[in-house]
């Protein structure tokens, strides 16, 4: 088991952010986290990463992240680019020498960013940014793959290579999203939170009008592609 | 015998300039980097309360070292901005730890009355006034700065660039900050006999912000910065020799001005390359 959560819940405060999570994550499972702005989402991340306090159980690899912060080792986040101070004057290389000692030539050419080494990091566009963080992050081999809104700003050639990869890899990864349609062919498994869990299975089953009414609260409609996985197709304040 | 007092007394003025724009290279990249540059003014006028408080102390039999206690109270400021940082923006952080800093040191100087000259003095800085023991002072901090930023490079590289990334890393944020604003409160106090409290603002962070603009690494921002530091300061205390004018006031015009510069050209090289496309 990967990540096991019993009754977790957390709160700012008075605000309620997450509430009575009960869900189990396999090891090597690719798992998407989809849900309103203000849901939980990237709340839920830092519980896994022990940054918050929260209150129910939680076992991350085995371990409680808020006692045993060795398990860090075994964790690589990835958060959102609007989070980075993209005025510091780095280069690729300073911000993937970073997390690893030494640079793995194979992620960074399936990434396409190893003839970018001596580039500005301020300077690549938004895809090429987030294929840098992607690769920071899996230079350092981890057990446990969290990703905040990857394709924030990322062009779809670079969100398709990105899923590829992803999807090929063996970590486990857990990725938090606004528009889950890039990824949802790759994912094993689909959890709808709005503070609470709505839903939590397979993508092909999951995305039903009463589940998506429960999620956003209004009405989203839903297109089944060739491949039999329903889509819901988002307005503008959905992403 | 002139020259010789002349020569002994500028080694010991462009020492300190060394040893300012050594300071200004590291803690002005730190605070423009970490978006706390309205730090730097917080933590000399909190430096302020600290001459005062020292002198009212001494006038009631108490003494101790004035740069201790503004060291200290420089620190409290800092960290006391770093906490509220972390429920709000570091801006309000410093705006309520600048307005009690400010308001102690206002009240601390009308206490003492008849020392309030001395306290003034370190408002304004004069370089020309450094003594030797401020030349020890700015060399000890000098020295921590070298060494605090030498050993956690990377530590702060990566909690500047990526706050989130960096304590999912298992670094420590609060404490790495509380090293960071030490480091820049340190750096102010010590340069504050020479540049002053108001001053001490653009002479820290124009150089910095220049050097952003155009650096293509961390390394040469440090080095441009120190440079323009040391050119500001240096034009300043030229200038002053032959223009009746305080050494401080002229190199915080100098600094401010070529960031006015700078930032013209950039806006203008930006305008033309925008119309191109």
């Amino acid at each position: 088991m990967a990540v096991k959560a019993k009754n977790l819940s957390f709160s700012y405060g008075k605000q309620v952010a997450l509430k009575n999570l009960s869900f189990e994550i396999d090891r090597g499972e690719f798992v998407a986290v989809l849900g309103p702005n203000g849901a939980g989402k990237t709340t839920l991340l830092k519980c896994i990463l022990g940054i918050l306090k929260y209150e129910g159980e939680l076992w991350v690899l085995g371990c409680d992240p808020r006692r045993d912060r060795s398990v860090l080792k075994k964790i690589s986040y990835v958060p959102q680019r609007s989070t980075l101070a993209l005025d510091l004057p780095l280069t690729v290389e300073k911000v993937l020498r970073m997390q690893s000692e030494k640079l793995d030539r194979e992620i960074l050419e399936r990434l396409k960013i190893a003839d970018k080494m001596d580039s500005l990091f301020r300077e690549l566009s938004g895809g090429f940014q987030q294929r840098v963080l992607i690769a920071r992050a899996l230079m350092k081999k981890p057990e446990l793959l969290l990703l905040d809104e990857p394709f924030n700003g990322v062009d779809l050639v670079s969100q398709e290579e990105i899923v590829e990869i992803l999807e090929s890899s063996e970590t486990t990864t857990i990725v938090v999203l606004h528009n889950i349609n890039p990824v949802l062919h790759a994912l094993d498994k689909v959890m709808l939170l709005n503070r609470e869990i709505i839903a939590f299975g397979s993508p092909k089953d999951i995305f039903t009008k009463e589940n998506m009414l429960k999620l956003y609260k209004t009405e989203i409609p839903l297109i089944t592609c060739e491949e039999g996985f329903v889509h819901p197709l988002y307005g503008d304040h959905h992403g | 015998m002139f020259i010789l007092f002349t020569v002994i007394i500028m080694d010991k003025i462009f020492i300190s300039a060394l040893l300012i724009s050594l300071l200004v290279a590291i803690s002005g990249n730190l605070a423009v980097f970490r978006k706390a540059s309205f730090l730097i003014a917080g933590v000399a006028h909190s430096a302020l309360a600290g001459v005062a408080l020292s002198l009212l102390l001494a006038s009631i039999g108490l003494e101790l070292n004035y740069f201790a206690v503004a060291v200290l109270i420089g620190i409290a400021f800092a960290v006391l901005a770093s906490t509220v940082s972390r429920f709000s923006d570091i801006d309000t952080g410093i705006a309520i730890s600048f307005a009690l800093s400010m308001a102690l040191a206002v009240i601390f100087i009308s206490m003492i009355r008849g020392m309030s000259a001395k306290v003034w003095s370190f408002l304004f800085g004069e370089i020309f006034l450094i003594t030797a023991q401020d030349l020890v002072y700015l060399t000890f901090s000098a020295t921590l700065a070298v060494l605090l930023f030498g050993l956690l490079y990377d530590r702060l590289l990566f909690f500047l660039f990526d706050p989130e990334g960096a304590e999912a890393s298992g670094i420590n944020p609060k404490l790495l900050d509380i090293i960071l604003v030490t480091i820049i409160a340190i750096s102010v106090v010590s340069a504050m006999r020479a540049v002053g409290a108001i001053l001490s603002y653009s002479i820290f962070v124009a150089p910095a912000a220049i050097a952003r603009e155009f650096s293509k690494s961390i390394r040469q921002s440090i080095i441009l910065t120190f440079a323009i530091a040391l050119v500001s300061l240096i034009t300043g205390i030229l200038a002053s020799i032959i223009f009746p004018v305080s050494a401080s006031a002229l190199a915080a015009f100098t600094a401010s001005a070529l960031y006015l510069i700078v930032f013209y050209v950039s806006c203008s090289r930006a305008k033309a390359r925008s119309f191109r496309r």
